[in-house]
């Protein structure tokens, strides 16, 4: 079956150049078989190297499972990023169960998972392959904000060691929700659009 | 992605109220249809589960939600 995709552009870092890359609407078998097959192993057997710095938050997350729970579900979006033939990242959002908190008259994207591959992260491996992956996954999610007239507004509950990533984006932390027990962030309207306006130059 | 298309009868009324909303969001029609049935599908969903859906007014108190 064709998978419907978007072109986008991540960062080589070994190679210094921008390479191609797919963002796929739906998260297939195949990123599954990544995410298991490529994506795990690293998660534990570096996270020795690492337990001093941080431990890896997201390695619990089964994308399995996930994306059997939204199958058929009209709300959700998945993605997948595919660069050199590998799974790069993945996303799930959801598209109409969430209010913003900075305008809670309106509604937002709220991301529900996202997350890059472990051979993309600094403090997993000493010299990351890509960089830009979180951000693509990001713009299509404020894309889809877009056209579901939802004017940019994006949410998420960030790890805590994503946090940061999330400031620098411009992303307000509305403070620790109870429930989910994380920091809950926010992208404000003017950020979406600067932010969509940075990604396309 | 398959994309097919229908043709919808609507009344009066509720061209008015589809007109409103998609001027109101800024959005096409189609985008507040699909909206709505994403919307009533998840809540369906949730409602089958056993789940249930509230509603909670300005002095926050909730009142159950209820679909056909």
């Amino acid at each position: 079956m064709n998978r419907k995709y978007n072109e986008a552009k991540v960062f080589d870092r070994q190679n210094k150049q921008y390479i191609d890359s797919k963002l796929y609407f739906g998260i297939s078998s195949k990123n599954i078989d990544d995410y298991e097959q490529l994506w795990i192993p690293m998660f534990y057997s570096e996270k020795k190297e690492v337990q001093d710095r941080l431990t890896v938050e997201d390695a619990h997350w089964n994308w399995r499972k996930k994306v059997l729970l939204c199958e058929g579900i009209l709300a959700y979006g998945t993605y997948a990023l595919e660069a050199d033939n590998k799974t790069q990242g993945m996303m799930i959002t959801e598209t109409v169960m969430h209010q913003s908190k900075l305008q809670s008259t309106e509604s937002l994207i709220y991301i529900e998972f996202i997350a890059s591959a472990p051979w993309n992260r600094s403090y997993l491996v000493p010299h990351p392959k890509y960089k830009g992956v979180g951000m693509v996954l990001l713009s299509q999610a404020i894309g889809e904000s877009f056209e579901n007239g939802y004017e940019g507004r994006i949410g998420l509950h960030s790890l805590p060691g994503a946090e940061t990533f999330y400031k620098n984006l411009g992303m307000i932390d509305c403070g620790f929700d109870n429930h989910k027990q994380l920091n809950y962030f926010e992208l404000p309207i003017d950020k979406a659009s600067e932010l969509i306006k940075e990604f396309s130059t | 992605m398959n994309k097919k298309t229908m043709t919808l009868n609507l009344s009066s009324d509720e061209m008015t109220v589809l007109d409103e909303l998609a001027t109101q969001k800024g959005v096409n029609k189609t985008v507040i249809l699909k909206q709505a049935l994403r919307l009533y599908q998840a809540i369906q969903i949730r409602m089958q589960n056993g789940e249930k859906v509230f509603v909670e007014d300005k002095k926050n108190e909730k009142s159950e939600l209820i679909l056909l």
